[in-house]
């Protein structure tokens, strides 16, 4: 039933016809509404629209990331290991500008760098008696080409992925087989992954994880999850090699009713990681395990008014978030929501590393202290015949807030810089105001459009922040679905400037750019089959977004799927 | 130049929506088509002082997707040569891909317009690696993605087979500059079901 609910979910998402990506986990390179800056798929700054705080979105920890995968402090959906429906696909894509004919006319010296490509096949089998078998392998060689170099001296070899050379964020590989029936999942996936992990120091960190067994396991209401990585380090440049062989999972019960009263659910569970290292690991946890023992609730008592929360502690850290919204409709036209969110904590993250070793410094990856963050938040939503309208505002008070205290740099090479200092916080209070408006249209079945715009701005003593958000942000919409078989979608956006404080010895400035999105998909709806080609990206100018990353360029990728 | 463009691609795409009919009937894969082409491969702009015009063979499948529109999948080869005068290799093998759309439009009878996406895959015959000079990434797997604008001619057909033309204008994304070729080839086809 789940399975059958989390397809369904797939195909309505599909028809409505947004931008596809790479792959899942890959939106915030080609987002706008807010501040989203890409280094590579294994590095983002994600910080969506109205949202409190100055910390990005991966960066907190919440109950939905136990099915994400943990890089280094940070939650990310990439390379994700969730199984598909069943189905067989293939996929393929380019940033593009390889020179091709040209490079018989080019001199080296004038040759453009190279552009990198991505390939990607998996099936998933029909279910047998609700046993199904699965295997995917992927990687996106995109936002790749800047970090080539500095890389390719760290492993020493151009080979180190599952295919190619062009040292990918990520290269993954898997084989899985599974039991799907009634209310019971179960399943079992085993492979290969290479990996390159960003380190608050601003060093791309190679690791081999050969291999990743996952393992999870669904009744009911209870979630269980089992992993385990061997992780190979390796440094070859400075002759360092490490590995680490960790053990990580979960146990959750998500929501369900207590006490007799349909108007309180809770829910709770625990996760946890032990690790055992030896060699130059690059990381390390403290006393080599990490447990988070957590409580979630969600309180109705009137029709329309929701209090919810959770809380979580460890032997270090706690973490409170709650939020209490009152929704109000007006016929059905008009909605008008009104809502208020604490959080409360000593780290954003309590599963992350607890340090990072470079050279001779040990980077600590929290701070003492703890931070508290307020937010009011206004929604009102208003319907005329087609026509949508949406005004949405935030403000938010912060103290505490999670920052690095950069000690100083050392240059790689030009222009490529790696910190060293702490994790700390800003102990003066952050303001935050944010606004945005949004316009919606659709014509019958054929045609839907939108305009979003909104802005955000910060005070503080304190205004060197990690990052500072862009101030404006545009996003228009419009899709089409011809003949309920043709699909072309496309998305134009503006980011105001952006700026790195702390990564880099001066400020960077990440400028403020437009930039569309493309998607052409023939829908075969009897057959299962659809064919896609989707254009990323277009019309930018080719920027780094964040220090030491990769330039964030135009891509293509065409994409085949046969649903059984 | 990227603007204009850009608005003039939506614009387009706001006529066709807007134009589109509503199918009454499902004509979806209808009919199918198994085709061999052969023809010639112009280079066309820059790249024309790289490589020399060649012959091209392929496969094509052509399916029933709207009353008035099929769908086109192609997969061939050519083999470009170099001029005498580029001593690196004699030539690149080139292997290509499309997936796209063609429509018979009433005020063009008997021609077929179409468009859609194109994939090439190119490796030089020969060449040393090491030699960093020009030409060298083709020494290696090159691919690239682009467009195609065609028009397609029937010439003859009875219930089972059809003889036509195609004429195409391939745009490849590549640096420093895009990448132009146009194809003619003359195609037989046989109605598979």
């Amino acid at each position: 039933m789940r399975i059958f609910i989390l397809f369904i979910l797939c195909f309505i998402s599909f028809i409505q016809a947004s931008i596809p990506v790479e792959t899942e986990g890959m939106e915030p390179a080609i987002r706008s509404d807010g501040t989203f800056l890409t280094a590579s798929p294994t590095y983002y700054y994600d910080r969506p629209s109205l949202m409190a705080g100055i910390h990005s979105q991966s960066e907190l920890w919440s109950p939905d990331f136990l099915t994400k995968r943990l890089l280094v402090d940070r939650y990310s959906v990439l390379p994700s290991w969730q199984i598909q429906e069943p189905s067989i696909w293939m996929q393929v894509g380019n940033e593009i500008g390889d020179m091709i004919y040209h490079d018989v006319l080019t001199d080296s010296d004038d040759r453009p760098m190279n552009r990198t490509p991505m390939l990607e096949a998996g099936f998933r089998s029909n279910s047998f008696h609700g046993f199904f078998s699965t295997a995917r392998f992927f990687q996106v060689d995109h936002f790749s080409s800047s970090t080539l170099k500095v890389n390719r001296k760290a492993t020493g070899t151009m080979e180190y992925s599952l295919f190619g050379s062009n040292l990918p964020a990520f290269s993954t590989g898997y084989v899985g087989l599974g039991y799907s029936k009634d209310q019971t999942e179960l399943s079992i996936l085993a492979g290969r992954e290479y990996l390159w992990l960003f380190g608050e120091s601003g060093r791309w960190i190679s690791a081999l994880l050969s291999p990743r067994v996952e393992s999870r396991f669904h009744y009911k209401k209870l979630d269980l999850s089992l992993i385990y990585e061997d992780v190979q380090y390796k440094d070859k440049e400075e002759q360092e090699e490490g590995t680490r062989k960790e053990w990580s999972g979960s146990l959750f019960f998500p929501f369900g009713k207590c006490c007799k009263s349909s108007k309180i659910q809770t829910g709770g569970g625990l996760a946890f990681r032990f690790v055992n290292d030896e060699g130059d690991t690059y990381f390390g946890l403290e006393n080599d395990r990490a447990f988070w023992a957590f409580l979630q609730a969600k309180y109705e008592p009137i029709k329309d008014f929701t209090v919810s929360g959770h809380a979580g502690m460890n032997e270090r850290d706690w973490l409170i978030q709650d939020s209490i919204q009152y929704s109000l409709k007006k016929g059905k036209s008009s909605h008008f929501l009104i809502g208020l969110h604490n959080l409360l904590g000593t780290r954003l993250n309590p599963m992350g590393e607890s340090y990072e070793f470079f050279n001779q410094d040990t980077i600590s990856l929290s701070a003492e202290g703890f931070l508290q963050l307020y937010q009011a938040k206004i929604d009102f939503t208003y319907e005329w015949k087609n026509v949508q309208f949406a005004l949405r505002g935030s403000g938010f008070f912060e103290k505490g807030a999670e920052t690095f205290d950069t000690t100083g740099f050392v240059e790689k090479r030009t222009d490529v810089w790696y910190r060293y200092g702490d994790v700390s916080r800003i102990n003066s209070w952050i303001r935050g105001a944010s606004a945005e408006m949004e316009l919606a249209y659709q014509f019958k079945e054929l045609f839907s459009a939108s305009v979003r715009a909104g802005m955000e701005r910060l005070w503080g003593e304190e205004e060197r922040f990690e990052v500072q958000p862009s101030e404006y942000w545009l996003e228009l919409k419009a899709d089409w679905t011809i003949n309920k078989t043709l699909l072309v979608s496309h998305s134009l956006h503006y980011r105001s400037d952006a700026m790195w404080n702390l990564r880099h010895p001066e400020p960077y400035e990440v400028p403020g750019d437009w930039f569309w999105n493309a998607s052409f998909s023939q829908l075969f709806p009897k057959y299962g089959l659809s064919l896609t080609g989707t254009l990323l990206h277009v019309l930018s100018d080719e920027i780094k977004e964040v220090p030491n990353g990769n330039e964030n360029r135009i891509r293509f990728f065409c994409n085949i799927k046969k649903t059984f | 130049m990227k603007i204009p463009f850009f608005l003039l691609f939506i614009l387009l795409t706001f006529i066709s929506g807007y134009t589109a009919e509503t199918e009454e009937k499902d004509y979806m894969f209808s009919e199918g088509y198994l085709g061999l082409e052969g023809g010639d491969a112009y280079p066309w702009g820059t790249t024309e002082d790289a490589i020399q015009p060649a012959l091209f063979g392929q496969g094509n499948f052509t399916y029933r997707y709207w009353k008035n529109t099929y769908g086109i999948v192609q997969f061939g080869y050519a083999y470009f040569k170099t001029y005498t005068e580029f001593k690196r290799f004699p030539g690149v093998h080139q292997f290509h891909g499309r997936v796209g759309l063609e429509h018979q439009f009433s005020w063009l009878r008997p021609l077929f317009l179409g468009a859609g996406f194109s994939c090439i895959w190119a490796r030089s015959d020969g060449g040393d690696q090491e030699d960093k000079g020009p030409g060298v990434m083709l020494t290696d797997n090159e691919s690239e993605f682009g467009t195609f604008l065609k028009v397609r001619l029937p010439i003859w057909k009875n219930e089972k087979y059809a003889i036509g033309a195609n004429i195409y204008w391939e745009q490849l994304w590549t640096l420093p500059e895009k990448s132009n070729m146009l194809w003619i080839g003359v195609f037989v086809q046989r109605r598979m079901w």
